[in-house]
């Protein structure tokens, strides 16, 4: 509460203050002279001849009413005082009630300064066992030190005894901490090898949903696109078809070339003999793999040939165009 | 999932840009050219590893002509070689691609116990690519076909050496190796003394022969037993000649023949009991062939005509006879049940066709063939009725098939001397064989013995 | 020579060599003896034959007989090689006068026996041309017995090609090679 107050102290002020002026403001306002008119704003008034008695009524009319102005003002200026002694009143009770908690607060000033000198004259006490005991301790720490230099021997020769036990101890403990270490080691070893193969396991599936997403996706996007081919899209593609057969044509003879140049096939095959050779090339033309399949004579020597012919023609000529490359290409060897 | 299926149709109808004929369809390639010619293949002169001189066989230079003598291999000049390594750890193979070689062989001959030897060699496919299973493995692990470490007894070098041959044409071409057979023949030398007449068995190369018998009178016509225990012979020994049978091991022989007239051409059924032979003790001195069991001595007539019948031989499923006869003018072979009945006659090719030999399969006949003044070896496909001259000589005879079928052994004049040649079935591979002094005639190739 | 000398010597069988006699000597490989199995004529029942070589010295060492015309060597017996024509068994016709003087020599001398060698060219398959050569040998016989001889009298071996005149690979050679021989075995018997 005091708190409180003492933060508002000058606020209340302030706003007796304000309600002062803002009084005084109000009377000056009422009681000065009217505002003047305008510059170059004066109002001509058109003169009208009026009868006298008509003009003497008015006047009367006016008067009356100015009277009845004036004793308006006269109350309200009554009214405006007695509002201004009961604010004066009011701030008379509010300084006799400041003025009090001022008392109080040096009253409790006072008491606080005897507290503290009476904590003082405590301490003062305090320090003078404490130096008290210091002595004691002093004396117990001489008896002590007597003590352990009697027990120095001893302990020295424990010591000796200890280390030899710790010797022993470190030994078994570092071999024991070895075992241990090559055991974590494995178990780690082994933990992570599963962690891996879990990991990659993950990995993979997740590979796996990830390029069955991206392949829905590429279809999806390649069905679009199909759609939005028209006419004159498939024109040229037709051309486009052509151009990719020519160029196939070129790339197959190519590569047959390359491989019957380098078939040499036993001449005890017999005519009439055939063999299929299912390749797989990478893009660049190096063969990964070449098998042959379904021969219909020669034997070894006929799989060997066939198989070796495509595998020395390695890597095969390069494609004249990517979309006449295939991965895949199956050879069929005949003997003539 | 039928739906997608279907929307994919027209994408695959149509062809997108990004679709073209790639997408989908296998490029399908036609080979039909090609160059005919023997596998080519290195073999690296195999290391000793011994601190004294090294064996007297060469067991590598053995493996290369072995396999040189089948003309179905080229071997690279060993003086063409960028390495020689002596196992696959030490085989560099861009070096041997390079040099155009299929496959190669290395190996080294390292000394055991009590002057004993271990041949160790290993065979590569320089152009075998990895599959799956050989991920992480070295280049060499990838590419060997073969790999063994033979142990080889201080005087059997030549034999070791034959069966790597063996296994290294077993592993190229699919078919046994037939380089650790043997072959039987006759030399003739002349001498002071008169001309003296031998039967030899010696390996099929020609090398380490042994004599069997050798006589001042004629010996002729030396036939195989099925198992290459036995040889089966004429000897005209005392004048007139007989048929015996000698076992190789022990050298024991029995007379199993000796009529008046004629005792020849003895041929042995594929299940080693009956002898075919020609007999001329009937009809006034005609021959005829007839079939003679072993255990009971029992003689069955086969043929009855007034011409020359001979030379008979059993076909491999020994059912049937076919043998030489020249009933319609001139030498043909017929074919008869080996029970006998109505001969039917095979060769219509030229005037002369004379002693047949089966091969191993039964679907060639390989025989001499007359044309004019000169005879050559031919071949005859008894199921296509192909026949082919597989010779130039002039006097070409005594065709034998190597127990795999994969060479005929006959015998040739070269430079006025009877030797031994080898001709590929196909015809393309002629070669000599490494023959001692005299005329060498006759040749027999042995079976497989194990 | 050497060489097959060295071979003889090394061979692993074990041969040796025997002293010639009238027969062709034989060294099987083992030395092992022989089972005769053959049930044919009796061995030995023709011998001597081995080393005849040509056609003028039919009978060497046979000398001291002067009073037969066998030995008269302007006698047509003195003839006894008759050649042929390639695969022919067909005997000449200038040889039919000859082969019938021959038959009447053996018609008089009931215990002279001959025998017959046919041979071959070495051409063509060699059991063939022991057919052919057993063919042009019966030939002969046929007209020995045809003119006076009897079939006791006559044995036929056929060498075929394995024992020409003429070592050589020519037509002269191959000439001289396709013949019958008739041996004469006097009194051996």
């Amino acid at each position: 509460m005091w708190h409180a107050l003492r933060e508002n102290y000058w606020a209340v002020i302030l706003a007796v203050v304000l309600h002062i002026v803002l009084v005084a403001v109000l009377i000056v306002s009422l009681v000065g002279t009217p505002p003047p008119l305008p510059d170059g704003g004066v109002k001509v008034i058109k003169a009208v001849s009026v009868d006298e008695g008509q003009v003497k009524a008015e006047m009367k009319k006016l008067r009356s009413a100015e009277q009845r102005k004036q004793q308006q003002e006269a109350e309200r200026q009554q009214r405006l005082q007695a509002e201004a002694s009961k604010a004066e009143q009011a701030r008379k009770r509010e300084e006799q009630r400041l003025a009090e908690l001022r008392r109080k607060r040096t009253e409790e000033q006072k008491q606080l300064k005897i507290q503290q000198q009476e904590r003082a004259a405590q301490a003062k006490a305090e320090q003078a066992q404490q130096a008290k005991l210091k002595q004691q301790q002093a004396a117990e720490q001489k008896r002590l030190a007597e003590i352990q230099k009697k027990n120095q021997q001893e302990k020295e020769r424990l010591a000796k005894l200890q280390a030899q036990q710790q010797e022993l101890e470190r030994k078994h403990k570092a071999e024991l901490k070895r075992a241990q270490e090559a055991e974590a080691k494995r178990k780690a070893a082994e933990l992570k090898r599963k962690q891996e193969a879990e990991a990659k396991r993950k990995l993979e599936a997740k590979k796996r949903i990830e390029a069955a997403r991206r392949a829905r996706e590429e279809a999806e996007a390649k069905a679009a696109l199909q759609k939005q081919m028209d006419a004159e899209a498939a024109q040229m593609q037709a051309q486009r078809q052509r151009q990719l057969a020519t160029l196939k044509q070129q790339y197959m003879s190519a590569i047959a070339s390359r491989v019957e140049n380098n078939w040499l096939r036993d001449p005890g095959i017999p005519k009439g003999t055939t063999c299929q050779v299912d390749v797989q090339q990478a893009p660049g033309g190096f063969v990964i793999s070449a098998q042959a399949s379904n021969c219909t004579g020669g034997g070894v020597a006929m799989e060997r040939s066939v198989e070796t012919a495509v595998m020395k023609s390695s890597p095969l000529p390069r494609a004249p165009d990517p979309d006449v490359f295939d991965r895949e290409i199956r050879f069929t060897f005949t003997v003539e | 999932m039928l739906n997608r299926m279907i929307r994919w149709i027209p994408a695959l109808l149509c062809g997108g840009l990004l679709w073209s004929a790639s997408a989908y369809a296998v490029l399908e390639i036609q080979i039909t050219q090609g160059i005919e010619g023997g596998v080519p293949i290195a073999i690296v002169p195999f290391k000793w590893t011994g601190s004294g001189a090294p064996p007297g066989q060469d067991v590598s230079a053995i493996v290369s002509a072995d396999l040189a003598r089948t003309g179905r291999f080229k071997l690279l000049a060993s003086k063409n070689f960028l390495e020689r390594p002596h196992s696959g750890a030490e085989v560099n193979f861009e070096n041997w691609r390079s040099l155009g070689v299929d496959d190669l062989v290395v190996g080294q001959v390292r000394p055991a116990a009590g002057g004993a030897y271990n041949v160790q060699f290993q065979l590569f496919d320089i152009y075998k690519a990895p599959t799956g299973q050989d991920i992480g493995k070295p280049d060499y692990q990838i590419k060997q076909l073969a790999g063994y470490s033979v142990p080889s007894r201080a005087n059997e070098l030549r034999r070791t050496a034959h069966y790597i041959s063996d296994i290294i044409y077993k592993q190229l071409t699919g078919q046994r190796g037939a380089f650790s057979t043997r072959i039987a023949y006759i030399t003739v030398t002349h001498g002071r003394k008169g001309t003296l007449y031998s039967l030899q068995v010696a390996d099929a190369d020609g090398y380490n022969p042994h004599e069997v018998l050798n006589s001042p009178a004629p010996i002729m016509s030396p036939s195989w037993s099925p198992d290459g225990s036995k040889l089966a012979y004429v000897s005209f020994e005392g004048g007139r000649p007989a048929i015996y049978i000698q076992d190789l091991a022990t050298g024991a022989r029995q007379k199993v023949s000796a009529r008046k007239g004629i005792n020849g051409a003895p041929a042995w059924s594929p299940d080693g009991k009956q002898l075919a032979l020609t007999l001329s003790y009937v009809d006034q001195g005609n021959p005829e062939i007839f079939v003679l069991n072993l255990a009971t001595h029992a003689l069955r007539r086969i043929t009855y005509n007034s011409a020359i019948d001979t030379e008979p031989t059993w076909s491999p499923d020994g059912k049937s006879l076919v043998f030489t006869s020249d009933r319609s003018g001139g030498p043909q072979l017929y074919q008869v049940d080996a029970s006998g009945g109505r001969p039917k006659r095979l060769t219509f090719d030229g005037s002369y066709n004379a002693r047949a030999a089966f091969s191993p399969d039964g679907k060639l006949l390989a025989m001499v063939h007359g044309e004019g003044k000169v005879f050559k070896i031919a071949v005859l496909d008894l199921k296509t009725g192909l026949f082919r001259v597989l010779t130039d000589g002039r006097e070409d005879e005594s065709p034998t098939f190597a127990p795999n079928g994969s060479m005929i052994l006959y015998a040739t004049v070269y430079k006025q001397r009877g030797v031994l040649a080898a001709v590929s079935v196909d015809g393309r591979v002629r070669q000599r064989l490494q023959l001692r002094d005299g005329e060498v005639r006759e040749p027999a190739w042995g079976p497989f013995t194990d | 020579m050497s060489n097959m000398t060295k071979v003889l010597m090394v061979v692993v069988l074990g041969v040796f060599l025997s002293a010639c006699g009238s027969s062709g000597e034989v060294k099987p490989g083992s030395g092992a003896p022989v089972e005769d199995h053959s049930q044919g004529l009796p061995a030995g029942g023709a011998s001597g034959s081995g080393q005849a070589g040509g056609s003028t010295n039919a009978l060497p060492g046979q000398s001291g007989v002067s009073t037969d015309a066998l030995d008269n060597p302007s006698s047509p017996l003195a003839t006894r090689v008759f050649y042929f024509d390639f695969d022919s068994s067909e005997v000449h016709a200038s040889d039919r006068p000859i082969i019938a003087a021959h038959a009447q020599y053996l018609a008089s001398h009931p215990d002279t026996h001959v025998v017959l060698e046919g041979n071959t060219d070495e051409r063509g398959s060699r059991e063939y041309n022991i057919g052919l050569g057993e063919r042009r040998a019966e030939a002969v016989r046929r007209l020995l017995l045809f003119q006076g001889a009897t079939d006791k009298q006559i044995q036929v071996v056929s060498y075929g090609e394995e024992r020409p005149v003429d070592p050589g690979h020519n037509e002269q050679a191959w000439a001289k090679n396709r013949r019958v021989e008739i041996v004469y075995k006097r009194g051996a018997q």
